[in-house]
Formats: structure tokens, C-alpha cells, sequence
């Protein structure tokens, strides 16, 4: 979607940070997260409070069952998804993958956020939606799709993942309508040396700031899902 | 003072303070502080975005500068990595890019501070360049780099300009102002020359005619106070000589380096410094979202933030990928353009001196 003319980033920001203020008091929360692949193996840091499993590895893993025994406590479905009941009712956290392109209509990114406000007002189980770039994100589209995000998904939780929009675009969705990041955190960065010379792993201290800059009060989630403000 | 009151001063075009400053870099409100760059980006450039055609050229990564911050330079010529491009492999470089077609408006050459070459090297390079296409903008060697001139080949920085002018030089990019502070260049780059050093090449440069850039590398050892002072004096020689054309905020890439323990700045740290920049220097026209450095979403959101150029097509980076830049090496044209249309700009192709060759819509009318 190109940026239409008559679209006002800045209202968009600021609305949405609003929004951010009013139902969670200001706070962001941050998440270290790994996630389940279809060989069984895990991918992020061993330490990591969520254990993040797709609906798309669901069958390759035997279910949902299976894969909370191996130590998913969070499951990414598609909207409507039938996945999203069961896992509810297994006590699995779980999150809506929401897709956009940047260069989709505007009539068909407007559409598909009215049904996911509707699908989340008949499920208020489900906790929060993960906006997911098809293609290469773009960065102010990004920032005006999480706004519009922000605005059509009353109190769920406006997921961002940092594997997928990097930490500098991923933070600044803190200030378009984002209140929780997601992403490879842990206590203790190795050096930038070597073949870690490109990890994407930040510190708890590192998510902190990310948040703090962002003008919102630092929150950890923590493994029975309870958050603690910094 | 408050924030609505900076933005009074703003709107009036009154220049700001120290102080002011200031506030805007501890503003907790990056929205707002993006709103009134915007402003002023608008009120300058409207919707237009530039980007030029270019190519990038390092003569030599030998350096006997030992800054904290490259991931670029090498100590020695027989070290590992290092090297020393011919004049001859210089030239088939942008041969090439003419043979293909997508000829360049303007070669950017940087480098190290290599102690054994002689400036003969540097003339004949200038003047290969120039032969081999002479509508081509030339765009080289740092501030840096001249001040080691001047004391490697015991020239005035006059005379090292004015010779290198002969040969075909065109122009000055911005780079090695890091932080124009004593204490940070002591620490992460004490093999320098000074900030004042830094500044009178630049000074000297513009009275001979030669227009410039001008930079900032932030986000290692500096205080928000040092930020400050560095914008202050580059408004302060623009207000002087007017020869600055635009002003690049570089972040520091902490990969491959001695301060790889060091955090890069955060995407909202790199964005407050495009407002604030675009505040406090009122007086260069130009704020340029350097896309091999940024990150092509941080660029193109930097759009809204104050900068009005994405710099070039490129091809051949190396210092920041050296130093962890996950960027292309290089755009086309027209993936330039597209990038800053899905941003709501407007794309103008333009030459070094920011002469509009043609906007895309107008190129693609032809």
C-alpha cells in the first residue's frame, strides 16, 4: 500500500500511543521467546519465558497436546482459526497472526482489520494479534499498519516480533500503537565478535530500553503470564 | 522553556539554542518532536525526495588512524584484507557501470589514511576518473583525509584542495566529523584530526568553492550536550560560508570493531536525532537518510522525520557492511523511487549540488 496522501502518520501515532495509554497504563511488555520448528528442535534461547509454536507446525508435531508437552505455552493461529478454541481451552496463550503486504489496496488492509475486530469481539479469549509482513516490510507503512492495528483491536495485545521487523523498526512500532515485543532476550549477550558477530539476541537490558525510549514503562512477561513492571 | 515553545521558535524560522536543543533530544514524545520536523521538511522541500546515481570507490582501507568505531581500516599494507586499488581497476569500475547502462552522476571515494602512498596517486585517480567520464561529479576524500594530506605531503590544506580541484575534484563528502568534541574524538578516534581541524578544511574548502557535506557519528561515548554543540557549530560555519549541502547522522555499527560491546542506537534514538537535526540546523538545506547505514525502513521512516534525501544508488559499500549493515550493496533507480512513492514522497533524481535531473513519474512519462 503506498502511503496515501491524505494519510496523518502523526494522528495515526498518536492515537494509537493514546490507546496504548488508556488500557495498559502506559506499559509495554517484553518477551523472551523461542520457537518450536517442525523437526521438534527449538529456535531461540534456551531461557527464553515463551515457548512459541505455529499452527502451521501443529500437524508436523502431533497436535497441540504434544507440543505443550515439549514446552509451548503460546500459540500463533490464522484468524478464525479453529486451533485458537482448542488452544484456549488447553490454557496455551494465544495470538492472531496478522498479515499485510505493502503493497496491498487500502480497501483490502481496511477489510481485513474490520473481520479481525470482529473474529477477536466473539473470541475475548485470545490475547493479542501478531501483525506478520508478507514480502519485505516497509517502514512508515509498518508503522501505520500497527496504528490501524491498534485501533481495531480493543484491549488485545498489539504484538511485535522483532525477528520479523528487526529491533530499530520493531521499537518504533512501540510508538504506533505496538505494546508488547517479542524476540530473542536474554540475560547475557556474548560479544558482537565471530560468528556471533550478527546475533539478533538482545539483553533484558537492552528490551528494557527499547521500551523506556519509546516513552512507555518497561514490563517483563513472565512464564505463568504474569508481568512485571521495571 | 517548554516544547510548544521551541516549536513557536521554529515556526517563526528563529534559530535555536543550546538549551533548546536539549529539550528536544529529552522530548518524551517522539510523535510530536517527527510532527515538527516534518514541518519544516515540508516547508523546504514539500513532498520532494531526492536520490542521485552513484558510485562508491575506496582507493585504500590502509589506515594508520586506529578509531574504535571502523570495522573498515587496515594497520598495515601487508595485513590481512588490506589493499591498494590501481588507478586502472578504479577506472574499469566505473567503466563497468557505464557499460551497463546505469551511468553514474557522481563517484563517491573515501578511504584510509594510507602513509605510503604519494599524492600523485590521488591526482592521477582524480583525473582517470574525470577522463573516463567527464560529466561526472567527483566527490572525494574527507576532511580527514585532507587534513592527512596536508601533513603527509607537507602542503597547506589549501594547497592540497586546490591541486586536488585541478585534478578534477568537485566536491567534499561530510565524513570523519564523528562528534565534533575533543574528549569523544580522544576516545574513540584520537588518530584524527581535531574537530577545529575538521571544521577549517571544511571552511577552506567552501571558499574555494567546493560544497560539502557534513556528518555526525553517534550513539557511542557522546553526551546529548556534545550532540548538541556538534549541530551548533556546523549551523554555525553554514551561517558562515553557506557551503554545506547536507547533513548525514550516521549511527554507530558496533560489528567488528573495539567498541563491539558498545549498544547501537535504538531505531527510535536514530529517528529523535533526524528531528532534532532538522530543528536545530536550519540553515542546511538538506537532511539525508543514508540508507546503507539506516537500513532501507529506517530510511524511508526517517522521510517523516525530518530528512528529505536517501542518498544513492551506491554499489560497492563496504565500510558499514564491514560493520554489520544488513543493506544491499547496492538500488536501482527504481527501487529508489518506489520506496520513497510507498512512502508518500515524491522521488527526484538529482545531481551532487541537489540540480533536479527528473523525477520518476517525469522519466517514466518519456
Amino acid at each position: 500500500m503506498t502511503l496515501a496522501p491524505d494519510l496523518d502518520i502523526f494522528s495515526l501515532g498518536r492515537d494509537a500511543l493514546a490507546k496504548v495509554r488508556t488500557l495498559f497504563d502506559g506499559r509495554a511488555c517484553f518477551v523472551s521467546a523461542r520457537r518450536l520448528q517442525v523437526d521438534g528442535s527449538w529456535l531461540g534461547p534456551a531461557e527464553a519465558t515463551c515457548g512459541l509454536v505455529d499452527e502451521e507446525a501443529l500437524q508436523a508435531r502431533g497436535g497441540l497436546r504434544s507440543a505443550q508437552k515439549a514446552g509451548a505455552n503460546t500459540v500463533v493461529c490464522n484468524q478464525d482459526s479453529a486451533v485458537a478454541s482448542e488452544a484456549l481451552a488447553l490454557g496455551l496463550r494465544v495470538l492472531v497472526r496478522v498479515p499485510f503486504a505493502a503493497e496491498e489496496p487500502a480497501s483490502q488492509r481496511r477489510d481485513r482489520l474490520e473481520k479481525l475486530a470482529d473474529a477477536l469481539g466473539r473470541s475475548p479469549g485470545i490475547d493479542g494479534v501478531l501483525p506478520i509482513p508478507v514480502g519485505e516490510a516497509q517502514g512508515i507503512d509498518t508503522l501505520a499498519f500497527f496504528a490501524a492495528c491498534r485501533q481495531a483491536c480493543g484491549p488485545a495485545h498489539v504484538v511485535v516480533d522483532l525477528e520479523s521487523f528487526g529491533h530499530k523498526l520493531g521499537q518504533l512500532c512501540l510508538s504506533f500503537g505496538a505494546d508488547e515485543i517479542l524476540g530473542s532476550i536474554v540475560a547475557e549477550r556474548a560479544l558482537r565478535l565471530g560468528a556471533r558477530a550478527s546475533s539478533n539476541e538482545i539483553t533484558r537490558d537492552e528490551a528494557a530500553l527499547l521500551v523506556r525510549a519509546s516513552g512507555l514503562v518497561p514490563c517483563e512477561r513472565l512464564p505463568d503470564g504474569k508481568v512485571l513492571t521495571l | 522553556m517548554i516544547f510548544s515553545d521551541v516549536a513557536k521558535k521554529v515556526r517563526a524560522g528563529d534559530p535555536l539554542s543550546a538549551d533548546d536543543g536539549l529539550l528536544l533530544y529529552r522530548h518524551p514524545s517522539l510523535v510530536e518532536l517527527a510532527a515538527l520536523a516534518n514541518e519544516v521538511r515540508e516547508r523546504l522541500h514539500g513532498q520532494r525526495t531526492y536520490f542521485n546515481r552513484n558510485l562508491h570507490i575506496n582507493p585504500t582501507n590502509v589506515c594508520v588512524a586506529r578509531c574504535k568505531l571502523c570495522s573498515f581500516s587496515r594497520r598495515a599494507a601487508d595485513a590481512e584484507g588490506a589493499f591498494v586499488l590501481s588507478v586502472d581497476d578504479a577506472v574499469a569500475r566505473l567503466q563497468a557501470r557505464l557499460r551497463a547502462g546505469d551511468a553514474p552522476t557522481e563517484v563517491h571515494l573515501v578511504g584510509g589514511l594510507h602513509d605510503g602512498l604519494p599524492f600523485s596517486y590521488f591526482l592521477e585517480l582524480l583525473a582517470a576518473l574525470k577522463a573516463a567520464a567527464p560529466g561526472i561529479s567527483l566527490k572525494a576524500f574527507s576532511a580527514v583525509e585532507i587534513f592527512f594530506f596536508h601533513r603527509t605531503y607537507r602542503m597547506s590544506v589549501e594547497e592540497i584542495l586546490r591541486r586536488l580541484q585541478a585534478a578534477g575534484l568537485d566536491s567534499l563528502p561530510g565524513g570523519g566529523a564523528e562528534i565534533l568534541s575533543s574528549r569523544v574524538r580522544k576516545a574513540i578516534c584520537p588518530g584524527k584530526c581535531s574537530a577545529d581541524e575538521w571544521v577549517d578544511v571544511h571552511r577552506t574548502a567552501h571558499r574555494l568553492g567546493i560544497k560539502s557535506n557534513c556528518t555526525m557519528m553517534f550513539g557511542t561515548v557522546e553526551r546529548l550536550d556534545e550532540r548538541v554543540e556538534h549541530l551548533l557549530r556546523l549551523r554555525s560555519l553554514q551561517a558562515e560560508t553557506g557551503g554545506f549541502l547536507a547533513f548525514i547522522p550516521l549511527p554507530f555499527h558496533p560489528e567488528n570493531n573495539a567498541l563491539g560491546d558498545h549498544p547501537a542506537p535504538t531505531g527510535a534514538e536514530i529517528l529523535r536525532n533526524f528531528a532534532v537535526a532538522r530543528l536545530v540546523l536550519g540553515n542546511i538545506p538538506h537532511l539525508k537518510a543514508y540508507w546503507v547505514s539506516l537500513g532501507l525502513d529506517t530510511a524511508q521512516t526517517a522521510l517523516w522525520f525530518g530528512a528529505d534525501d536517501l542518498d544513492g544508488t551506491v554499489s560497492e559499500e563496504k565500510i558499514y557492511h564491514l560493520a554489520g549493515a544488513r543493506s544491499p550493496q547496492s538500488l536501482t533507480p527504481a527501487a529508489m523511487a518506489r520506496m520513497i512513492r510507498a512512502a508518500g514522497r515524491i522521488p527526484v533524481e538529482r545531481d551532487t549540488l541537489y540540480r533536479k535531473l527528473s523525477t520518476r513519474e517525469e522519466q517514466e512519462a518519456m
